[in-house]
This record gives structure tokens, C-alpha cells and sequence, in this order.
């Protein structure tokens, strides 16, 4: 069975490091983007099944990405990893929207570290060879 | 009056005897014509020839003859009606058939009472205590015992006018003596009815003897204190005025007898009812008629309760008014506290989100080195197991183990982790530096109205503090220009100032944000000085303000976010802050499209903080002696 994909995006170089590391011993393979414009390049280039993203970021913002994500690449599973623990009302609204359409799989805040993000992921690459079907 | 030189005298002679008439009429005028027949019974009567009488007599008198007493009264009313009174009679005593001699003077003095008279009598008909039981005592009757003698009669007549006239001039001066006293009496009492009258309307007053005695009280006075001029009276001063001063060398009758001068105290008085009368007493000197001492004190009172209780009032009112005003100083310092916690709340998001990235990064790498750990620790027991083979296993068991090792190595990509555990340290280091700075920035920042934040100020450096904090919250909408010249320290708020730096940058960021552009915007930060003032120059390429409500930006509460958004403090507490506080100031310029330009302006001389300064050095006097 090909091995999942899953793309973590973050304006932080340390943090997408971190969570490279963190993720070395993961049985999948993970890409990084440094900001929403390469998370875009990056999709484009390859076929990414759980998406970990940042809400706020220079470039362009989380949500944005989730938008873009939703309308291009339905089947793609998507995390939101924020800095935020307080989110700001625009973004905790279209969260909570996110979640109750089943679009937003889990919200994961950074303060915690990479051991629950690892969980919730596994759950997504489950979830995710759940709905596929198997390759014949 | 009738004046004794200017009329005649007149005398009335009352005797039933012709030649009697005669006889007078001779002796009394001189005029002897139809009398000299009679010289004979004259002479009989008269005894001694006639004396010639002096000339003046004889032209004064005028005489009248009536035979009878009736006829002699009524002559007496006949001269009394023509006002030409007589002055004199001489009355026989026996005139039948007529009202003997008495008689007639009973009834001439009923309606003359003045008039002066001699009896005539040859005998005793009566004794002169009859006479005077009958007449009364009275100095205007005299008795002529015949026969007579001419200047006996003479000297009567003479006498006898002479004296009725002294008695009308006496009666006349009295009369006009009395008129004299009675208009004095009448003057006297109209003044004194005046001066009641004016005492009764003037300010309450009272006059106290030397013996606190009250001498004198005015309706006023007792209308003042509640008492009738009986109850008053007779009292001594301190049992109807009690003041402190009572028996104290401050009683004002003492004052004003050591020294004569105006002296004003305060005088309260209790009615049944509690009520408090208030007055202020003016005691002035009273002094004796000659004014050479003083004899007590005249006191006069003005109701000054009203006053008093509007004073009460005034003062009440304006300790609510400081109350008020305290409070409202407080609400300010609350409301800029407020502001302050809620500028801090907006960044805190902003804060959270830059803590929680190196936090994050930092704890999943502590996480990530224990399975590094783990890995190192199993690669470690293989290589230890592998020497073990080594010195005394087959050649078979030593390769199995070292294709164990290598498989480990691999599966556990050691390679990887030996290069990058580096970086996990150097990335971690970095992470906790970062979280280190911001809260202590975040401490900087926060340290507002404490007066041990008076102090010297680089207005660079605390501008480089502020846009660490606002870094999160700006970056994303703004690039930030800095344009720094060296600027003088000042005196001032540091956290204060920082505030309000922090309030530009971030409302400079948000009116970018809110264009909704493609690139980011600018914040051009300057600083330069003048000969007095450091300034701070924040320009924003944003949307510019509206012309319409340029004027109301450093209102309180004026705000153009939506609610929930924005405090409306941010500026005035700015404004507050360097206006008031700093006695500096702070304007702004904006023109539609272009942008915004917020200048703060700090003199150079702060010489209004060093109050606070001197305050906080005594607080921490005070700290050092506990």
C-alpha cells in the first residue's frame, strides 16, 4: 500500500522543523511549507491526503488556505495547528462552522506539542484509507 | 398777659354806704368833687384827715362802687367777660338787705378766684376763725377794721394789686413753664418714642453693665432669642447667651474693657425645640456720658444661621463635589487602567500566538529528544552486546549483530537524527530566547503607572520595546520604516509613553488592515529633536481620516470599529497621556488616500514629574525605615 501524505504548513522554519522531527518515525510521508503560497506549489506538485496548517500567517492567512483547499482538493483532510489559544472571533466562527460540516477535522494548538498532533493524524490517515478505497 | 404798667388798676368797692364809695374814691384816685360832703363822715370814719395821696395812685386806679354783694358780683363778672378783671375788692362785711360780706366773697371767688380781697368790718361780726372756716385759708383775703385809715387803705390797694399782678405774671410764668416742661416732656418723649422706635427696628441689640447685667434689650433682641422683654430683663448676660467665651479672658466685656475696640465672636443659642440660633456679636465699648470709662458693652447680633447653614450646605456640597471629583479621578485612572488592559488584551492574541509557536516547537523537540534517547539508548545496547560477540562469539553471531545494529540504524534513521539533533538544540535555544524576550518586553511594557517608572527615557529604545510587543499584531498588514535620530533622554512615564506608541502602531496597522490591500502597508516611525521638544513622527500609507470626524479621534469613546472591537479610549488616553501628563503634545494630520500622521512632541525639560519623582524618593524613605 503507497504511503500517505500528509503536509504541515507553518510560517515558522523552527517550527516546521519540530514538526518534521517529530514526525520521522510516522508511517507516512510528510511535506513542508514555509507559508500558504508554497503549501499551494506543493499541493500542486503532489498528492497530499491530511493538510496541517497555521491560521495566521504573513503571506496569507490559514483560513484563506482552507478555503482554497475545500473548493480544490475536496478529498484532502485538514487540521488546524494554532498558535492562537484565544482565536480571534473571525477565525474561531469559521472554525466552528469548519467542524460542524465535517471539513475541519480536529483543532490542535501548538502549546501542546507534536504527540497529540500525532494522534489526531494517525486518526486522519485512517480515517482517510477508510474512505479511499483499497487499490486492487 | 395783662401788664401791670399798661392797663389802670381796678378796684371794686362792695359797700351799702355811699360815702364809704367817696372816701375810697378819694383816697384811691384824689378825685374829691361830689365827695366833699362827705368829709365830714369821712373824717368820722376815717378818723385822721385825709393823707394826700401819691399823684401816681391817684391816676392808676380805676374803681368801681357796688352796693350790694350781688351787685358787686355781678360787676366782678361784667369785668371778667370784658377780660378787664379787677384786681382788688374791698368788701363791707354788713350790707342789707343783701348777702352779707362772706357771702359775696364765697360767690366773687366761685367765679373770680383771683381777685384780691379786703374786708371791711367795724365790728367783729366774725372772728377771723369763722372767717377762715367759712373762706378757707387763703392768702388773698385781708381784713380792714374800721374806721379805716387812708394810708392803711392806700397801701392795701397798692399792695394788694401790686401783688395780684405778681401772682397773674407768677401764674403766667408758671403757666409757661408748664408749657415750657410740657412741651420738653412732649420732645423728650417724642424722641424717645423714636429712638424706641429705631431700637426696635435696628439689629438685635443688648447693653451689658460691668456687672453682666443686660440693661437694655430691643424687641429684635428678644425676637432673636425667643424671649419676651420680662424674661430678659434683669438676667445677667451669660444666663441668656451662653458662649465659650463666658469666664474667659475672652468675655468680650472684658476685651472691650481692656481695650476699647470693636471685637466680633459667635454667639449660639438652643430653644426648647433645639433649634440653633446662630449669631456673630459686635461689641463696642459703652461708655459713661463723659466718655471718660467704659461702664459695659452695647453687643450687637446678625442672624447668621441662615448663613451658617448655607455655608454648611456650600461646604457640603463641595465636599460632594470633591467626592465626585475624586471618584471621577479615580474612574479615569480606572478607565486609562481599563484601556490599558484592554490594549494589552488585543495583543494578548498577538503575544499568544508568538509565545505559543517557540513553545510549541520547543516542547515537541523536548518530546522528539526522549525518542531520540530512546533510540541512542537501544542503539547503545546493541553496540554493547555487539562487543560482547566480539570478543568471544562465532564470526556468524558478530555479523548477525552487526546487520541487527545497521538494520536498527537504518530503520531508526540515526543518520538523520545524528544531523539534526544540532539543529534541535540551536532551534530550541532559539524558541526559549524568543519566549524569554517577549516576556520581557511584555514586563517593560506593562509597567504603566507605577512612579517608579518616572525616570530617564530614550525615546528609540522604547519605541524598538514597543514594536516588539506590537511586532505580531503589525507584521502581517505593515512593514515598519525606521528613521532614528539621536534624540536626548527625557524625563518621563516610560510604560506611559510606550502606551501610547503602541496605541499608534497598532491603530496604524488596523486603518491598513482595513483597506483589504494586496501588498502590505507602511509605517514609517521618525524621531528627531528641536531646541525643546523630542518628537515622534508615526505616518501610515493607510486610508486617511475622514475630515468630518478628524476632530473627535482623541474623544473618549470615539471609535470606528465595530462594537466589541475597540475601547474608544486608545487615543485619549493617549492624548491624557502626553498632554496632561507630559506637558507635551500630540497631533494629528491625515489626508484621504494618503495616509496618517501621528506626532507626539515631549519637551525637554520635564520639570512637572519631578513632584513625583521627590514623592516616590519619600515612599522609599519610608520602605527603608520599616
Amino acid at each position: 500500500m503507497k504511503q500517505k501524505t500528509v503536509l504541515f504548513v507553518d510560517d515558522d522554519e523552527r517550527m516546521l522543523g519540530s514538526l518534521r522531527r517529530a514526525f520521522i518515525d510516522e508511517p507516512y510521508t510528510t511535506l513542508l511549507a514555509c507559508g500558504a503560497r508554497e503549501a499551494i506549489d506543493l499541493l500542486r506538485k503532489n498528492e497530499v491526503h491530511v493538510l496541517v496548517t497555521d491560521l495566521r500567517m504573513p503571506d496569507m492567512s490559514g483560513l484563506d488556505l482552507l478555503e482554497i483547499v475545500k473548493s480544490e482538493y475536496s478529498e484532502i483532510i485538514m487540521i488546524v495547528l494554532s498558535g492562537q489559544s484565544q482565536l480571534a472571533q473571525p477565525e474561531v466562527s469559521a472554525i466552528t462552522r469548519g467542524v460542524h460540516q465535517d471539513e475541519i477535522f480536529a483543532f490542535a494548538a501548538k502549546v501542546d506539542g507534536a504527540e497529540e498532533l500525532q494522534g489526531i493524524v494517525r486518526k486522519a490517515i485512517e480515517s482517510c484509507e477508510q474512505t479511499l478505497p483499497a487499490p486492487s | 398777659m395783662q401788664n401791670e404798667s399798661d392797663v389802670a388798676k381796678r378796684i371794686l368797692v362792695i359797700d351799702d354806704t355811699e360815702s364809704i364809695h367817696a372816701d375810697f374814691r378819694a383816697v384811691l384816685t384824689g378825685s374829691q368833687a361830689d365827695t366833699t360832703t362827705l368829709d365830714a363822715a369821712e373824717a368820722a370814719i376815717f378818723g385822721d384827715a385825709p393823707a394826700e395821696p401819691s399823684a401816681s395812685a391817684k391816676t392808676l386806679y380805676d374803681l368801681d362802687s357796688a352796693f350790694q354783694g350781688e351787685e358787686g358780683l355781678e360787676k366782678v363778672q361784667q369785668a371778667l367777660r370784658e377780660e378787664r378783671p379787677y384786681q382788688l375788692a374791698f368788701v363791707d362785711m354788713r350790707m342789707p338787705p343783701g348777702w352779707d360780706g362772706l357771702r359775696t366773697i364765697e360767690e366773687i371767688w366761685r367765679v373770680d378766684p383771683n381777685i384780691q380781697i379786703v374786708i371791711c368790718t367795724a365790728y367783729s361780726d366774725y372772728s377771723w376763725d369763722k372767717i377762715v372756716g367759712r373762706l378757707g385759708h387763703s392768702d388773698q383775703l385781708l381784713i380792714l377794721k374800721k374806721p379805716f385809715d387812708n394810708v392803711e387803705v392806700e397801701q392795701l390797694a397798692g399792695a394788694l394789686t401790686k401783688k395780684w399782678f405778681l401772682a397773674r405774671k407768677a401764674e403766667a410764668r408758671m403757666t409757661e413753664l408748664e408749657e415750657a416742661v410740657r412741651r420738653r416732656t412732649e420732645e423728650i418723649e417724642a424722641a424717645q418714642q423714636e429712638l424706641q422706635q429705631i431700637l426696635s427696628a435696628a439689629t438685635p441689640l443688648c447693653v451689658i453693665d460691668t456687672d453682666y447685667d443686660i440693661r437694655v434689650i430691643n424687641d429684635t433682641f428678644c425676637a432673636l432669642f425667643g424671649l419676651s422683654i420680662d424674661e430678659a430683663t434683669g438676667k445677667k448676660c451669660h444666663e441668656l447667651m451662653r458662649t465659650c467665651k463666658c469666664h474667659t479672658p475672652e468675655c468680650p466685656l472684658q476685651r472691650v474693657q481692656n481695650d476699647p475696640d470693636l471685637y466680633q465672636y459667635e454667639v449660639s443659642r438652643e430653644n426648647e425645640t433645639g433649634e440653633e440660633t446662630v449669631c456673630l456679636a459686635t461689641a463696642t465699648p459703652y461708655f459713661s456720658m463723659d466718655y471718660s470709662e467704659v461702664v459695659g458693652v452695647l453687643v450687637n447680633f446678625l442672624n447668621i444661621t441662615e448663613r451658617k447653614k448655607d455655608e454648611k450646605a456650600i461646604a457640603e456640597a463641595n465636599s460632594k463635589l470633591e467626592q465626585a471629583n475624586r471618584e471621577l479621578r479615580e474612574m479615569q485612572s480606572q478607565m486609562v487602567q481599563n484601556e490599558k488592559l484592554a490594549s494589552i488584551g488585543q495583543l494578548a492574541a498577538g503575544v499568544a500566538h508568538e509565545m505559543n509557536t517557540p513553545v510549541g516547537f520547543v516542547a515537541s523537540n523536548f518530546q522528539t529528544l526522549r525518542s531520540y534517547m530512546d533510540k541512542f539508548t537501544k542503539l547503545f545496547a546493541l553496540y554493547e552486546e555487539l562487543a560482547e560477540v566480539v570478543d568471544s562469539g562465532a564470526k556468524e553471531e558478530r555479523l548477525a549483530k552487526m546487520h541487527e545494529i545497521r538494520d536498527f540504524h537504518e530503520r531508526a534513521k540515526i543518520d538523520f537524527i545524528m544531523g539534526d539533533i544540532g539543529d534541535l538544540f540551536s532551534d530550541s535555544k532559539e524558541g526559549l530566547e524568543r519566549v524569554t524576550g517577549i516576556i520581557q518586553n511584555l514586563r517593560d511594557f506593562s509597567r504603566i503607572d507605577q512612579p517608579q517608572d518616572v525616570g530617564e527615557y530614550d525615546l528609540n529604545a522604547g519605541l524598538k520595546a514597543t514594536l516588539v510587543v506590537a511586532r505580531n499584531e503589525v507584521k502581517y498588514d505593515a512593514d515598519i520604516q525606521l528613521d532614528l535620530s539621536d534624540v536626548p533622554l527625557i524625563t518621563c512615564h516610560s510604560g506611559q509613553l510606550n502606551q501610547v506608541f503602541l496605541n499608534l502602531l497598532i491603530n496604524a496597522a488596523h486603518a491598513i488592515k482595513s483597506q483589504e490591500r494586496e501588498n502590505k502597508g507602511t509605517i514609517r516611525v521618525r524621531t528627531y529633536d528641536t531646541d525643546t521638544h523630542v518628537v515622534c513622527e508615526l505616518t501610515d500609507d493607510g486610508p486617511g481620516i475622514p475630515p468630518a470626524i478628524i476632530s473627535k479621534v482623541f474623544d473618549p469613546f470615539f471609535t470606528t470599529k465595530p462594537p466589541g472591537k475597540g475601547t474608544g479610549l486608545g487615543l485619549s488616553v493617549s492624548y491624557d497621556i502626553v498632554v496632561n501628563k507630559h506637558k507635551g503634545q500630540l497631533s494629528v494630520e491625515s489626508e484621504m488616500g494618503q495616509g496618517t500622521t501621528f506626532t507626539v512632541r515631549l519637551p525637554k525639560e520635564q520639570s512637572i514629574l519631578e513632584d513625583e519623582k521627590g514623592a516616590r524618593n519619600e515612599a522609599e524613605d519610608r520602605a527603608v525605615c520599616r
